[in-house]
C-alpha cells in the first residue's frame, strides 16, 4: 500500500520534472525567438529611457517608437550578405 | 597552449581603465581564468574523442575508397575540426592578435542610446549576426564545386573558414568594435591613406553591383519556365506588404506574430503554386521566360529600394530571418537522420583538368573563387564592421560571435554540398552543364552527359522526365545556378522523413522559395546600401545629393545602380554561352577581392599595435597571401588565358575574328546576334577583371607599405576610442562557465539603480 502509494508519488514527481523542463525549454526558445526577432526592442528603449531621462522627459508612444525605427532603417539601409 | 608559455613574447596588459571599486569585477579574475583553463582528466578525454572521431571522418573521407561514403562522415568531419578550430585556434588569435581586455566598455555601453548601440545577449547576437552573413551565397558556390568532386570542396570550406574566413570576420569585428563600429571602408581611409581608402571603397561599391547580379542571375534561372516557382515566390511579394500593414497599423512590434502569419501564408503559396501551375491558365500566366523575369526583377529591385522600409524590406526581413534559422535546423536534422549514401568520387574526372562544363577554370585557383561564401567570403567584412559590432556587450565575446558565427555559415556551406553531391551524377550534370552544351533538351542533355565519360554514369532520358515530373516541373535540364540542383537535393532528402515522393514537389519549391527569399532580401538591402554609397560620393560634387530624404536624389542614384547591376543581369540571361558558367567566377572573385581588402586593412592595425605583433602577423598573412594569390592568378587566367573556355579576352578575339572572316556561326553562338553578345559580354567581363586586379593589388601594396613602416617603427598611431571603464559584465561564450555564473550572480544581487540595464528580460 504504501509502496505503491509512494511509487506513484514518485511517478508524479518525475512527470512534474519533466513538465517543468519542457516548461524552461519552451520559455528560453520563446525568449530566444521575440529577441532575436526584435519584439522587445520597445521595452529595451523604455529601460534606456527610464535609465537616462528618468521620469521628467515623456517617453515615445510604443507606435510613435515603432515609425521612428523604421524611419532611421530607411536612412541607414544595413546590408545583408550572400 | 592554455597556460602562459614561459618567456612568452606578451607583454603585461597595459593598465585598463580605472574600474569602480563599488561594483564587483568587470571581468573573470586572471587566476580564475588561468584555472578554468587548467587540463583536467575529463577535458582532455572530451577532446581527445573529438580529435578522434575527427580524424577518423577526415580518413574516411579522404583515404578510405568504398564504393560511397556516407554523408555523416562530412557532418562528423566538419563539427569535429570547427570545435577543434574554435576551441585552440581562435584562441591563440584572442592571445596573441585581439587581445580583449573585459575592463573596457565596449561601443553598446559608451554609447548606449537605446537604439542602434544596445549592450545585445551575446546568443541573440550570435543569431543577428549570421542571419546578417549567411544567405544564398554558401548554398550556391558548393553546389557548382562539386563538379570537381567531394574532397577537394569539402577541405577548403573545412580549411578555409579556420584559417581564413572566421580570421577575418572575428578580426573586423574586433577592430570595428574599437572603433565604436566604424566600416572596413572607413577603416581602410585610417589606416591605409587616401590612395588604399579611395580603392577600397570604390571596389566595395562595384562589388556590391557584381554580387546583387549574380544573385539575381541565380534566381532568374531557378524561375524561368517554372509556373509553380514564380508564383510561389512572386506571391511573397503581396505577403510581405501584408506583414508590413500589420505591423505598421494593426499591432505594432508584434514581429515574431506576424512572421510566424507570414511563414504559414508562405507555405500556403507554395502549396497553391502546386495547384495553379497545374490549370491552364495559371501555366500560362506564370510560365515566363528567363528575360522577362530578369526584367521583372529589375523594376521589383527598383520599387523595393524607392519604397519606405517598413513597407516591403522590413517585413521581408523578417520573413528571411525566421526561415533561415529554421531550414538550417531542419536541413542539418534530415541529413544526420537520412545520411545519404554519396557515390560522387572524391576528385572527379574535371579536377585535374580546366574544362568542366558547370565552371571551367582548373582547380587551382578556380575551387576557391567558386566556393566563396562559406569559406572566406569578403563581404561579411561589411556586416562585421557596421551594426555587430555596435551591439556587443562585451569585448571578450567577438571571438563567440566573429569566428563562432563564420563557422555556423561553414557548417551551412558543408549541408549544401552534401545535399548536392546525393544526386545522382547524371541528373547533377544535366541540370548543371549550360544550355549552350545541352541545347536545352533531355535529347541534348543525354547526349552530353554521357559524352562527357563520366565512369558509372549512363544517362537516360526517361530518368530526366521522370526526376522533373516528380518535382512538378517541366523539365530540368540546364537549371543552372547551383539553386534548382540545391532544392533537387534537398528535396531527396527531406521527402525520406516527411511525406515521400507525393511532397517531393512542395520541398523542391520551398527549397527554391527560401533561395529566392534570401536572395531578394540582399538584393533590395544591397541596392539600397549601394544608393547611399553613391549618393555620399555624388554629395562631395553636388552637396544636395547627400540630402537623403531628397526624392529625385534617391530616384535618380537608386536608378544608377539598379542600372549597373540590371544590366550585367542581362547579360548573363542572354549570354549565348551560358550565363552562370561564364558570369559566376567574377562573384567569387570580387568576393574574395574585398576579403584581400579587409585582411590587408587588419594586418596594417594589427601591424601599428606594436612590436609584440610583428611575431604573431602570419595570421593574417596567411589567408591574406592565399586570397591575395588566389583572386590575382583568376584574374590573370581570366584576362590572359588562351583557352576560349577560362579566358574573356582568348574568347573575345576568337568571336571577333570569326565576326570579321564574315561567318555567321561559331562554337555555340549560332548567329550573328550571338556572336556579337559574345563579343560583348566577354569585353565586359575583361575589363571588370581588370578593374578587379587593379584595385586588389593597389590596396594590397597601401597595406604592405603602411605594415612595413609600422614595424620598423615600432607601431603606429591608433585609431582606437579612449578606453572607458566598463560597468557591466556578461559571459564571453554560449555557455557560461561556473566561475561566470557566480560572478554574474553577484551583479544581479547589486541594488536595482546600480545594476546596468540589461537586455535580458
Amino acid at each position: 500500500m504504501t509502496a505503491i502509494a509512494s511509487r506513484r508519488s514518485a511517478r508524479t514527481l518525475s512527470v512534474r520534472a519533466g513538465a517543468a523542463a519542457l516548461g524552461r525549454a519552451g520559455r528560453a526558445v520563446t525568449w530566444y525567438v521575440r529577441e532575436l526577432m526584435g519584439d522587445t526592442a520597445y521595452r529595451t528603449y523604455l529601460e534606456h529611457h527610464a535609465a537616462t531621462h528618468g521620469a521628467e522627459v515623456e517617453p515615445l508612444t510604443e507606435r510613435e517608437f515603432w515609425r521612428g525605427r523604421m524611419d532611421e532603417q530607411d536612412q541607414n539601409p544595413g546590408a545583408r550578405c550572400c | 597552449m592554455t597556460s602562459q608559455p614561459p618567456g612568452s613574447t606578451v607583454e603585461a596588459r597595459p593598465d585598463g581603465p580605472e574600474p569602480d571599486p563599488a561594483l564587483p569585477p568587470t571581468e573573470l579574475p586572471a587566476a580564475e581564468r588561468e584555472r578554468e583553463s587548467r587540463w583536467t582528466l575529463p577535458k582532455i578525454i572530451l577532446w581527445a574523442a573529438i580529435a578522434l572521431l575527427g580524424g577518423v571522418s577526415w580518413t574516411m573521407l579522404a583515404i578510405v575508397r568504398g564504393e560511397t561514403v556516407n554523408a555523416l562522415w562530412f557532418v562528423f568531419a566538419a563539427v569535429c575540426t570547427y570545435l577543434i578550430g574554435y576551441r585552440f585556434y581562435s584562441k591563440v588569435i584572442e592571445r596573441y592578435i585581439t587581445r580583449p581586455d573585459d575592463r573596457r566598455a565596449t561601443p553598446a555601453e559608451v554609447r548606449a542610446d537605446g537604439k542602434d548601440y544596445v549592450p545585445t545577449d551575446r546568443r541573440v547576437l550570435y543569431g543577428h549576426h549570421f542571419a546578417a552573413i549567411a544567405g544564398a551565397g554558401p548554398l550556391v558556390g558548393p553546389v557548382l564545386a562539386a563538379q570537381m568532386g567531394y574532397l577537394p570542396g569539402t577541405i577548403w570550406i573545412i580549411v578555409g573558414v579556420l584559417l581564413a574566413g572566421a580570421v577575418q570576420d572575428y578580426l573586423v569585428l574586433f577592430f570595428s568594435m574599437r572603433r565604436g563600429g566604424r566600416t572596413i571602408g572607413q577603416m581602410a581611409r585610417d589606416e591605409l591613406g587616401r590612395i588604399g581608402g579611395t580603392a577600397a571603397i570604390i571596389a566595395s561599391l562595384l562589388i556590391m553591383l557584381i554580387i546583387i547580379a549574380i544573385l539575381a542571375l541565380v534566381v532568374v534561372n531557378a524561375l524561368g519556365e517554372s509556373p509553380w516557382g514564380v508564383f510561389s515566390v512572386a506571391m511573397t511579394i503581396p505577403i510581405a506588404l501584408f506583414m508590413g500593414v500589420y505591423l505598421r497599423y494593426l499591432r505594432p512590434g508584434k514581429i515574431s506574430e506576424v512572421s510566424m502569419i507570414g511563414f504559414v501564408l508562405l507555405m500556403a503559396a507554395i502549396i497553391a503554386g502546386g495547384w495553379v501551375a497545374e490549370t491552364p491558365w495559371g501555366a500560362e500566366l506564370f510560365t515566363l521566360d528567363r528575360t522577362t523575369i530578369a526584367w521583372g526583377i529589375i523594376i521589383y529591385g527598383f520599387i523595393a529600394a524607392v519604397l519606405p522600409v517598413w513597407l516591403l524590406l522590413a517585413p521581408r526581413d523578417y520573413l528571411s530571418t525566421f526561415m533561415k534559422i529554421g531550414v538550417i535546423v531542419m536541413l542539418a536534422g534530415a541529413v544526420v537522420l537520412v545520411r545519404p549514401e554519396i557515390s560522387v568520387p572524391a576528385f572527379s574526372e574535371f579536377a585535374g583538368g580546366e574544362l568542366g562544363p558547370v565552371v571551367s577554370g582548373t582547380l587551382f585557383p578556380f575551387l576557391f573563387v567558386t566556393i566563396a561564401c562559406g569559406a572566406l567570403s569578403g563581404f561579411h567584412a561589411l556586416i562585421a564592421s557596421g551594426t555587430t559590432p555596435k551591439l556587443i556587450e562585451k569585448e571578450r565575446q567577438t571571438r563567440f560571435i566573429g569566428y563562432g558565427g563564420m563557422l555556423m555559415e561553414s557548417f551551412v556551406a558543408i549541408m549544401a554540398l552534401v545535399a548536392a553531391l546525393s544526386l545522382d551524377r547524371g541528373i547533377y550534370f544535366a541540370m548543371n552543364s549550360s544550355a549552350a552544351a545541352t541545347g536545352g533538351t533531355v535529347e541534348g542533355a543525354v547526349a552530353f552527359v554521357n559524352s562527357l565519360g563520366l565512369i558509372g554514369v549512363t544517362l537516360t532520358p526517361e530518368l530526366l522526365t521522370s526526376t522533373a515530373s516528380a518535382v512538378g516541373e517541366e523539365s530540368i535540364v540546364s537549371r543552372t545556378g547551383g539553386a534548382p540542383t540545391l532544392a533537387l537535393g534537398i528535396a531527396n532528402i527531406m521527402q525520406q522523413l516527411f511525406g515521400g515522393p507525393a511532397l517531393a514537389g512542395f520541398w523542391y519549391h520551398f527549397a527554391i522559395m527560401f533561395e529566392a527569399l534570401f536572395i531578394l532580401t540582399a538584393v533590395d538591402a544591397g541596392t539600397r546600401v549601394a544608393r547611399f554609397m553613391l549618393q555620399d560620393s555624388i554629395g562631395n560634387v553636388i552637396p544636395k545629393f547627400k540630402d537623403t530624404g531628397w526624392r529625385p536624389g534617391v530616384w535618380i542614384t537608386t536608378a544608377l545602380m539598379v542600372a549597373g547591376w540590371g544590366w550585367i543581369l542581362i547579360l548573363g540571361v542572354t549570354d549565348p554561352l551560358g550565363g552562370i558558367n561564364t558570369f559566376f567566377p567574377l562573384f567569387g572573385i570580387a568576393n574574395q577581392l574585398l576579403a584581400v581588402i579587409a585582411l590587408a586593412v587588419v594586418l596594417a592595425i594589427v601591424a601599428k599595435r606594436g612590436p609584440s605583433y610583428v611575431r604573431w602577423l602570419w595570421i593574417i598573412g596567411v589567408p591574406l597571401t592565399f586570397a591575395a594569390i588566389v583572386t590575382i592568378t583568376a584574374s590573370a587566367f581570366k584576362i590572359f588565358s588562351p583557352v576560349p573556355q577560362v579566358g574573356y579576352w582568348s574568347n573575345h578575339f576568337a568571336f571577333r575574328g570569326a565576326l570579321e572572316a564574315g561567318e555567321t556561326s561559331f562554337g555555340s553562338a549560332q548567329t550573328v546576334e550571338a556572336m556579337e553578345a559574345v563579343v560583348r559580354n566577354t569585353m565586359v567581363q575583361g575589363i571588370l577583371s581588370i578593374v578587379f586586379v587593379t584595385l586588389a593589388i593597389t590596396v594590397v601594396i597601401t597595406s604592405l607599405l603602411a605594415t612595413v613602416r609600422a614595424i620598423r617603427a615600432g607601431g603606429g598611431e591608433t585609431h582606437e576610442d579612449a578606453p572607458v571603464a566598463s560597468r557591466r559584465f556578461a559571459p564571453q561564450g554560449f555557455f557560461a562557465s561556473r566561475a561566470e555564473r557566480e560572478l554574474e550572480r553577484r551583479w544581479d544581487e547589486l541594488p536595482a539603480d546600480v545594476r546596468p540595464a540589461s537586455a535580458r528580460h
